[in-house]
């Protein structure tokens, strides 16, 4: 096998485990450790998508917009719709540019379709939300999010959240309910 | 600074990166000979250095930056470093009027709130001169330590609420970089302490973790050194994610030697 033919089949392999995964559906827990950063899995899931014709929201609270966009190219990144948690998440400047409803706000606003087609919401990162929102509320708003019924008429969007390992204690349990 | 650890972070102050993030943690030892290096180093590299130096005085960091090649006396009269005392400082929260804004304010609380004033304070220091000339390269911001913030009462998550806003500021809007320490207590029931180390590693660009031996003291060799590289600015780049090596503190320098090849016993 020439090294570009092996290159190409390794291209290939990945591409349809990408497929495999984002046929399954519904809500697709990431969970990442030090050792292994889960970021480039997410952003790879978000390409795959974004390639598929759908819309691609993403919720960004733990780099920037640019370190995030990185790596995509122009027609990706002109997919990609961005709501920015990382520059000012507790409004300390005091600009009143925060986006309305917080996180969790914007969370149900990405259901909102502008446009028919398969949605796509990305959560960089669960970990950041559960350490400023009560566990309850967020299990049980992405739990809503990802049910048939969220969005009346239209397939419930694909979530991928990304969460860091190790969890809090208090967070094991309740992320079970979320039906990994 | 340690030539021997810039050898092996492959780091010079001719050449240091930005917009990085860098996580000095110790379990069961001493750590601070880190925070020595990454000092000298940044100021060495011309950089502007907000150190926010909560645990020894001025005085003692100086003595060690004078034996490391760099006077911390000289770097503040001329601007290039902005030095928060906070053994000093913490006395001129009590004796100082209630209007006034103090980067330790939270000391004056009975359950401490968030560190926004800590973070003006870092901001205000290293936001760029108005005249637009850059005298210095890239700002440098070093927090010793992270610990004694939960020590004081503040919670884990105001705490990387702080670091979060720094990482903002100075990381991504400035284009500089970040070292802060934060001790690993091994004690599982410090919850507090697993949430911030954990919540910095996974923020972190460059992990150095050193360790007391497992078999307990030894005169030649004082711990143990791991390096953990994580988002890589290529990621394809040929080069190992972790490395682990023994060392032993001398006077003015650090020697670094790979598990069991110790000058000692070789």
């Amino acid at each position: 096998m020439t090294p570009s033919g092996g290159a190409r089949g390794e291209t290939g392999h990945k591409s349809e485990m990408l497929d495999s995964l984002l046929g399954l559906g519904g809500l697709m827990l990431l969970r990442d450790s030090v050792e292994w950063e889960g970021r480039s899995l997410l952003k790879a899931l978000i390409k795959k998508c974004a390639l598929s014709g759908g819309q691609v929201h993403i919720l960004g609270c733990e780099v920037s917009e640019e370190e995030f966009r990185e790596g995509f190219d122009s027609d990706i990144n002109n997919r990609l719709v961005y709501r920015d948690f990382f520059r000012d998440p507790l409004n300390w400047s005091k600009t009143g540019e925060a986006l309305p409803g917080g996180p969790l706000g914007a969370l149900t606003a990405m259901c909102k379709r502008t446009d028919p087609g398969p949605v796509t919401i990305a959560v960089d990162s669960l970990s950041w939300l559960l350490l400023h929102l009560p566990c309850t509320t967020l299990c049980q708003t992405l739990h809503a999010l990802s049910r048939q019924d969220s969005c009346p008429g239209e397939t419930p969007p694909l979530l991928l959240p990304l969460i860091h390992l190790p969890l809090p204690r208090n967070v094991s349990q309740f992320l079970s309910t979320l039906g990994e | 600074m340690f030539p021997e650890l810039n050898n092996l972070l492959n780091i010079t102050p001719d050449r240091a990166e930005q917009g990085k993030l860098t996580l000095l943690c110790d379990a069961k030892t001493d750590g601070s000979f880190l925070v020595h290096h990454f000092l000298s180093f940044y100021l060495k590299a011309n950089c502007k250095v907000c150190f926010v130096a909560l645990i020894q005085s001025f005085s003692h960091y100086n003595i060690v930056g004078q034996k490391l090649g760099v006077s911390l006396t000289l770097a503040r009269e001329r601007g290039q470093l902005v030095f928060l005392e906070g053994l000093k400082s913490s006395m001129d929260v009590f004796f100082q009027a209630n209007e006034e804004p103090h980067p330790l304010q939270f000391l004056r609380e009975a359950n401490p709130g968030n560190l926004q004033p800590l973070f003006e304070f870092v901001r205000e220091a290293l936001k760029p001169v108005d005249n637009g000339e850059a005298v210095w390269k890239c700002p440098v911001l070093l927090v010793d330590d992270l610990s004694l913030l939960l020590s004081l009462g503040v919670g884990a998550v105001a705490v990387l609420d702080f670091v979060h806003y720094c990482r903002a500021t100075v990381c991504w809007e400035l284009k500089g970089n970040m070292v802060v320490l934060v001790h690993d207590s091994g004690d599982a029931k410090d919850e507090e302490n697993d949430i911030l180390l954990n919540g910095l590693s996974h923020q972190s660009h460059l992990i150095l973790r050193t360790e007391g031996l497992a078999t307990g003291f030894c005169r030649d060799v004082h711990g143990q050194l791991r390096i953990l590289w994580r988002r890589p600015s290529q990621p394809t780049a040929q080069r190992d994610r972790s490395l682990t090596y023994q060392y032993k503190i001398q006077d003015k320098s650090v020697s670094f030697f790979a598990k069991g090849m110790s000058p000692a016993v070789l």
